[in-house]
């Protein structure tokens, strides 16, 4: 995944702060698409451009594991030969169906915009009064659009010092991907 | 080569049983077991075929198949499906303790056994190549199942653990039909 290139975003947008160098989530994924609905435990660990995310089924069963550094992917299935690519999401949506915009949900699940998009439109949370003096770019992004994606932060938990998103709904067009993190470790 | 004595002893242990429920503890850990996932909740299976599987931590999640219909119905997620219960689905750890045991050694090499106390534990070895588990391990303390830990090709270990078990239970059978609450968005595949 590309680090963060700071053009891309239209002027004005800050992000509410820097990208996370590595965390540990544990949650739920769920894909809502024309005739398929899919859900599956998500575990997904990130070292700088590092990272290892597994789907897996009831029983840990069916697992998927997609490892990934900045040069290429490997995606890994039961009873199957490894196979690699350089892009995630195309890897991803031939081998298994799952449509995920990896790259971006990196920066989705953080609550933060992606770089690979612009930000067409964003909301902050409404903070209560006695935070009067929270600067406005630090406020948790309620909502982004970021081209066809429309992202909506619906709850955030507080893991140390940081509020990190545990529900994240992502819409397209052509699909819905909810995201819900049980634990964060950073 | 499956050690009979082996599989005749688990079969008669399960065959007793027409149903079993129990609390359930489950871990998932990788292959440096780091563990991946921890839920909790209570499940019940009775031997004609049919299994509800309600996770409530972390998330409330919901499996649930007559034998015919499979519901799956994740309320966080405000997502449900509903589709035909297939064969693979069949040979889920669960199924197993349902009693169902008639195929036991055809689907599975089995090793291990019990002691005078019936403790002990059984390997199963999946006799098919498409099982979706490398081998599953049930443990006994005396004479009921109180674990199965299974293990995948990526070195992946699920880990069960049942308590509050209940056995033979009279059941009430629409616990194995589900209906999405109203205005949930539920999928129905052919």
């Amino acid at each position: 995944c590309s680090s963060w290139q700071q053009d891309v975003f239209d002027s004005g947008f800050e992000q509410p702060r820097e990208p996370l160098a590595q965390w540990r989530v544990q949650g739920r994924v769920g894909i809502r698409a024309e005739g398929q609905a899919e859900s599956a435990n998500i575990f997904w660990r990130l070292q700088g451009d590092d990272y290892n995310l597994r789907l897996s089924g009831p029983f840990g069963a069916g697992t998927v594991i997609i490892e990934g550094d900045a040069e290429h992917v490997v995606l890994k299935q039961r009873n199957q030969p490894d196979v690699s690519a350089v892009d995630a999401e195309a890897l991803l949506l031939r081998h298994t169906g799952w449509q995920l915009p990896v790259s971006s949900m990196v920066y989705w699940l953080q609550g933060l915009a992606s770089p690979e998009l612009p930000v067409d439109d964003s909301r902050r949370l409404v903070v209560e009064a006695d935070t009067e003096n929270t600067v406005m770019q630090d406020l948790p992004l309620a909502m982004l659009q970021q081209g066809d994606w429309h992202i909506e932060f619906q709850r955030y938990s507080r893991i140390e010092s940081t509020v990190l998103p545990s529900k994240v709904v992502i819409t397209h067009p052509s699909l819905r991907i909810t995201l819900i993190v049980s634990q964060w470790q950073l | 080569r499956s050690d009979d004595g082996s599989s005749v002893q688990l079969s008669q242990l399960l065959a007793g049983t027409h149903s079993f429920q129990a609390n359930f503890e489950q871990r998932l850990s990788d292959e440096d077991n780091q563990i991946m996932q921890q839920s909790s909740g209570t499940m019940i299976v009775i031997n004609s075929g049919k299994l509800r599987w309600q996770t409530e931590q972390p998330f409330a999640q919901l499996v649930v198949t007559d034998g015919h219909k499979l519901w799956r119905y994740d309320e966080d997620l405000e997502q449900a499906s509903v589709g035909s219960f297939s064969i693979d689905l069949a040979q889920t750890p669960a199924m197993i303790l349902s009693g169902k045991v008639e195929e036991l050694d055809q689907q599975y090499t089995v090793t291990g056994q019990i002691d005078e106390q019936s403790n002990g534990q059984f390997t199963l070895i999946p006799t098919s190549t498409n099982s979706l588990f490398d081998s599953l391990v049930i443990r006994f303390n005396q004479g009921r199942v109180s674990a199965m830990i299974l293990l995948d090709g990526f070195g992946q270990t699920t880990d069960i653990q049942f308590s509050e078990v209940v056995v033979n239970a009279a059941v009430n059978d629409d616990l194995f039909s589900f209906t999405p609450p109203q205005g949930t968005d539920v999928l129905v595949e052919q």
